[in-house]
């Protein structure tokens, strides 16, 4: 089989999408982490998803097969069911306790 | 192998299971008027509603679990390929299928008696545990990285809602957010791992991908698929809560609803340990790779096995403790995988726990949701005090769960671990086999202490009377439960055979 990465991972388009998306996605993983608010982590998730579908545009182009395409489309509509669990789980929340820090929610613990 | 586009008699499982879905959505849209039919007297009550929609939904999966147990054993002769290379369906996957039906099937049960208890909206709930269940239905039948990813989210947000749909609890909320979003971390990682996989081989197919898979050099497309695998590995190793992705578990077990719980620990992590088995130990085309996966594995494993039972050793509450006690069976499971011989015998011994694993945990929650009542929660160790005497039978059943937890001689428990030490021992992992055994030794003291507290402690307050509301359900899961746990331990060949078939599709 021959290895089709030798190809272009020398090449700069290669490369540069690779490192756009990972420089996308780690911001994501940072603001996940960094983040302390509910929402920011959300968001922080749709980043990663988000870079990920970056770099599957790039390589279904790459390979001339729609397969990361489909795969992209997916998901956006699972990251689009998620927010919406999530956000209605946040609202929740905030009718409790009126804040969405994740300080707040940190009483479980061991 | 036939690839044929659509063959439905192979897919009667998840059509009958939608089926369902769509009358319990209809059923929940024109509740009214429907109960009314049948004769209900208040049908704005929601005890009333909740009692139908238990009835309506055990029935009916019920139905569901035969309809597939009779035409599923036909296919169970022959395996395909179906839609286009997305799910394999047939052959031993039968098995499997039927697993995760029983562990939906106990949950429903159980849950009659939960809904009512905790004044939770019992249609939602089963709807979403019915979408839940067919996820994970197609997860494990799963050919393809496209299909794998949408039945893990399938099988997963309907959890993150029925985790938050404990109304009366203020923390069910709390173990919601998070896990969805430790979740939804841990699938973008899952995704990149996945991207890259295809960026490199160009597939989403899963014996495609890895058939392509080479690692003959340390250039960068090596070095691009290993990071693929890596990340794949640690989406699928927060779903079956392995050290250290195990940070939401305890939480999040002691958060949800018992019956949610139980279903949790068991489907979940069959599921997903299943794609784990596909990928990682069903081919091996990993060239020089393979070792270092092998022990990848067992260094994860071992300290999740580690991990898991000396922290489940401090536990007051008895849900966390099986938590803590459900990420060492994870470690136990994948202990299985370190010697990384491709056999066979391997992928077996793993669903051959796995399905063992099923019955003991629903038992192990079931005797809790059984104790549980309107205002007595039953979680902690105190609550548990001096239950032997105004409940005998539970506390017998919670002594057989424990002990096939522990993995004591006449339970499913004691086959499963012998599996897994047999394979390790052939592996010639002797180190890692006498670590293993030895934290399993110390795992005995917590799962002793829960009966001992049960039979010689004196309860601190008056135990109130056990609630007489929908008791019947619980008692049928409880004795289907303790009945798969005691027949398995003593007869273990035929679900030996049938996993070593399972094993055969997943390779």
């Amino acid at each position: 089989m021959i290895n089709p990465l030798g190809d272009f991972i020398v090449g700069f388009g290669g490369i540069f999408t690779i490192s756009v998306v990972l420089i996308l996605f780690f911001i994501g993983v940072a603001t996940f982490i960094f983040r302390r608010t509910l929402l920011h982590m959300l968001m922080g998730v749709e980043l990663m998803l988000n870079a990920v579908n970056l770099s599957l545009i790039y390589f279904s182009r790459l390979h001339q097969n729609f397969d990361g395409q489909i795969l992209s489309l997916m998901i956006f509509v699972v990251a689009a069911c998620e927010v919406a669990v999530g956000i209605a789980i946040i609202v929740k929340l905030y009718k409790r306790t009126g804040t969405i820090g994740v300080e707040t929610y940190t009483e479980e613990r061991g | 192998m036939n690839e044929i586009s659509f063959n439905p008699t192979f897919l009667m499982g998840e059509i009958s299971l939608i089926a369902l879905i769509v009358i319990l959505t209809l059923v929940e849209a024109f509740q009214r008027p429907i109960f009314a039919f049948f004769g209900t007297t208040d049908t704005r009550e929601l005890d009333a509603r909740n009692r139908q929609a238990s009835r309506l939904a055990s029935i009916g999966l019920m139905f569901v679990a035969v309809n597939y147990y009779i035409f599923g054993r036909a296919t169970a002769g022959e395996e395909i390929i179906l839609l286009h290379n997305s799910l394999k369906a047939g052959g031993g996957m039968y098995i499997g299928k039927l697993a995760l039906m029983g562990a939906g099937i106990l949950t429903v049960l159980m849950s009659s008696r939960y809904t009512l208890s905790q004044q939770i909206p019992a249609m939602d709930y089963y709807l979403l545990l019915c979408f839940s269940l067919l996820g994970a239905l197609t997860l494990i039948a799963a050919e393809n990285f496209l299909m794998i990813f949408l039945s893990l989210e399938m099988m997963s947000i309907p959890i993150y809602a029925l985790v938050g749909l404990k109304r009366l609890s203020p923390r069910s909320g709390e173990s919601a957010i998070k896990y969805l979003l430790l979740g939804g971390f841990s699938s973008g990682f899952l995704l990149l791992g996945i991207s890259f996989l295809y960026g490199t081989t160009g597939s989403l197919v899963v014996s495609d991908v890895i058939g392509r898979l080479t690692f003959s050099t340390m250039d960068a497309a090596s070095f691009l698929s290993g990071l693929g695998l890596i990340f794949v590995f640690i989406g699928l190793a927060f779903k079956v809560s392995m050290v250290p992705f195990h940070a939401w578990t305890p939480d999040v077990y002691e958060g949800a609803g018992t019956p949610i719980t139980a279903f949790m620990s068991v489907a979940v992590k069959l599921a997903a340990f299943a794609v784990i088995l596909k990928i990682f130990a069903g081919m091996d085309s990993f060239g020089e790779f393979d070792s270092v996966i092998g022990v990848i594995f067992m260094f994860f494993s071992l300290i999740t096995v580690i991990y898991g039972n000396s922290v489940a050793l401090v536990q007051k509450n008895v849900k966390r403790m099986l938590a803590y006690s459900s990420i060492a069976h994870a470690g136990y499971m994948g202990l299985a995988l370190a010697p990384m011989a491709h056999k066979i015998q391997t992928v077996q011994a793993v669903l051959f726990y796995g399905i063992g694993y099923i019955a003991m945990n629903m038992l192990a929650f079931g005797v809790l949701v059984y104790l549980t009542h309107k205002d007595h929660y039953c979680e902690t160790l105190d609550d548990l005090k001096g239950i032997a005497r105004k409940a005998p039978g539970a506390a017998a059943m919670m002594t057989i769960a424990m002990f096939s937890l522990a993995g004591l001689p006449p339970a499913v428990g004691f086959v499963g671990k012998v599996q897994i030490f047999i394979q390790l021992l052939e592996g010639k992992m002797y180190v890692t086999a006498v670590i293993a055994l030895l934290f399993s030794l110390v795992a005995l003291y917590f799962y002793i202490n829960v009966i001992v507290v049960m039979y010689m402690r004196e309860p601190e307050k008056e135990i109130k009377e056990i609630g007489k509301q929908s008791l019947l359900p619980v008692w049928l899961s409880l004795a289907l439960s303790v009945l798969v746990v005691i027949l398995l331990g003593l007869i273990p060949s035929p679900l030996l055979q049938w996993s070593l078939k399972w094993a055969e599709v997943l390779f």
